[in-house]
């Protein structure tokens, strides 16, 4: 990728140079973690122009790749943003049906050009805790055959520690600094208690330091996600400024964020922008 | 982050004061000027109404206003409130003024929806659909709602909620009065921590300042043994504002709970709705039950909405009612909740 003014900070990633932040997407598809209200709020602004517009403030903020689910809307926000001579870098996480259905699916995604192709963090959880460790590994193995980046996504630090010391082959990993994807039988065995409403996008201020120290003992790179709590810490500057530095203190050197935004009330993209390079001393 | 019960009251702006809440209800109190200009506003409402009422105007269809009831259908039952009929559905104003009870985004999204007009819709379309009382919190903009839902030839009663302005003035209570609203009630969030310090007094000079200007006297908190100990003790209250989920605990508190760190946010545990009906249920005097839908955490999945009102009415006394903050935005809120509240007290 060509510099760009005011790039951010930036590590490896296989051949590619990344920044330390990199641009989420939930919002852009109505993943509110919390009500169809927040959710349908966020569908309904990000229009395909307003997609296209936070793409584009990204890039002029120094931020370089872009994360995004093959939703429907995805690949054509991706498309429409290219067409506009849009140049950020992307990651995909495959969607279920691609990763049930590997053998068509993945050379058709990498044939479009991400950088690196993941298995989703639910459905990873999903196949963890019905012992397919198997079908994920091949996943992987199957990513790599195309030739892109292998990742794997988890909100399970668990997963990424097993996955380590049994050498599934992944290239990196995404590690949700929370464990929001726990059943409510799994909340419920943690509190030895019903689980508070809704028993699930439950964000236990004890999980951070779990994945950081996962994410430490991995020799891969990790990009942490949802280190704002989905939204649960954004009340304040301070709040904000905070969960960053968290992050940037807790995860290795070789590592990167991924943080969603939707800059609807606030110039979020810059500010974001602006908080890594203060905090990474740039 | 506990944004809690009381730290979001300032999000729309200071409350009015004293020096600025005469200059709003000048018109009211000099009586028949304003009443002149509302049975203007209210002729205009009725024309509207009937206009409505024809399928000639479809207000906001986008946004989950619907297509109005047909007159027959539009009763909600109701319960006497001292000398006042109240619908066993109240529209509440959180969402109006943007206390999402999630985050400053939430907040934001609300408040820029709920504008004058659509809270105004709002209000209209509750009459429309049965619901004949609003409770919401004492501040400029409400204020100002009440003010053009009464222009607009709006009747809905009201149910005010205490200000910080009017905890710390009773002078202020005295204004309010005048304006007739069928009760004045203690804030729940300020009754929690005035509880909490053992600053009972403070509730107890409220509720007297409010029983002396007229008004009925009501007290809100989010803690069951609020309620049982005012009723042990035999404070002069006419009823209750009960929060189904005791949202006002410290931190500390939920973490002896739940035996962890708290998850971040607003904490909804799933066993508080039945420890607060039980002090509902205790108490002979009306009580209102808001939240009720765990501030929109159970609104995803209509069972559970349904599941919700339910169990609020399977649990409350037959003389109580629920109060429902309302977002119209994006589905028919107020006419799927007032079919829903018919259905349930039809099969009751």
């Amino acid at each position: 990728m060509p510099t760009q003014p005011n790039v951010l900070p930036q590590i490896r990633l296989g051949r590619y140079s990344v920044t330390r932040l990199i641009l989420g997407s939930n919002p852009f598809n109505g993943y509110g973690h919390f009500n169809q209200i927040l959710a349908s709020h966020m569908l309904e602004w990000f229009t395909p122009e307003n997609s296209s517009k936070t793409l584009r403030l990204a890039e002029q903020n120094g931020i370089n790749t872009w994360q995004f689910s093959n939703t429907p809307r995805g690949l054509k926000d991706l498309e429409r943003y290219q067409d506009e001579g849009g140049r950020l870098q992307w990651l995909i996480l495959a969607n279920r049906d691609d990763i049930e259905n590997t053998a068509a699916s993945l050379p058709a995604l990498a044939r479009k050009g991400p950088i690196g192709i993941l298995h989703h963090g639910s459905v990873t959880d999903d196949r963890w805790r019905r012992g397919e460790k198997s079908k994920i590994r091949e996943f992987v193995a199957r990513v790599r055959d195309t030739g892109v980046l292998a990742g794997i996504s988890t909100h399970n630090p668990e997963v990424i520690e097993t996955a380590e010391q049994e050498n599934w082959g992944t290239d990196f990993y995404m590690a949700c600094v929370y464990n929001a994807g726990r059943t409510p039988a799994e909340v419920e065995k943690l509190l030895g208690r019903k689980p508070p409403l809704p028993p699930r996008d439950l964000y236990f201020p004890d999980d951070p330091p779990h994945m950081f120290k996962t994410i430490r003992q991995t020799s891969k790179t990790c990009l942490a996600f949802k280190i704002l709590a989905a939204g649960r810490l954004t009340d304040s500057t301070e709040q904000v400024d905070q969960a960053f530095q968290v992050a940037f203190a807790s995860i290795k050197p070789q590592d990167a964020v991924i943080v969603g935004m939707y800059p609807r009330f606030q110039d979020q993209v810059r500010e974001n922008a602006d908080r890594v390079r203060r905090l990474l001393g740039r | 982050m506990n944004r809690g019960g009381r730290s979001d009251r300032w999000s729309f702006g200071p409350p009015l004061h004293a020096s600025i809440v005469i200059p709003v209800f000048t018109p009211a109190r000099k009586g028949n000027k304003i009443l002149n200009s509302m049975f203007t506003h209210r002729r205009r409402f009725l024309q509207s109404s009937a206009a409505l009422a024809a399928g000639m105007l479809v207000p906001g269809a986008r946004d989950g206003f619907g297509q109005p009831e047909p007159a027959s259908r539009l009763a909600l039952p109701r319960v006497k409130l001292g000398e006042h009929s109240v619908s066993r559905m109240i529209i509440g104003a959180n969402p109006f003024y943007g206390y999402s009870h999630f985050n400053r985004l939430l907040d934001q999204l609300m408040r820029e929806w709920c504008t004058p007009d659509n809270v105004a819709k709002t209000l209209q379309q509750c009459e429309q659909n049965g619901v004949n009382t609003w409770q919401f919190s004492h501040h400029a903009r409400s204020i100002a709602d009440l003010k053009r839902h009464r222009a607009d030839g709006g009747e809905l009663q009201w149910i005010l909620l205490s200000s910080r302005a009017m905890e710390e003035d009773l002078g202020l209570i005295d204004e309010l009065a005048k304006l007739k609203p069928i009760g004045i009630v203690h804030h729940g969030g300020t009754t929690d921590q005035r509880w909490r310090n053992g600053e009972q007094a403070k509730i107890k000079e409220f509720t007297k300042r409010v029983r002396d200007a007229g008004v009925m006297v009501g007290i809100s908190t989010h803690n069951p043994a609020v309620v049982e100990s005012i009723e042990a003790q035999g404070w002069d209250v006419d009823f209750f504002m009960t929060c189904v989920y005791n949202v006002s605990r410290t931190r500390e508190e939920l973490r002896q709970i739940l035996g962890v760190t708290p998850p971040y946010g607003e904490v909804f545990l799933p066993e508080d709705p039945e420890r607060m009906y039980r002090a509902v249920r205790a108490t002979r005097k009306t009580c209102l039950a808001f939240k009720i839908l765990a501030a929109g955490r159970l609104i995803d999945d209509p069972k559970d909405v349904d599941r919700a009102f339910q169990f609020a009415f399977e649990n409350v006394k037959p003389q109580d009612a629920v109060i429902v903050g309302m977002y119209p935005k994006f589905t028919d809120q107020v006419s799927e909740n007032a079919a829903r509240v018919r259905r349930i007290l039809k099969a009751a």
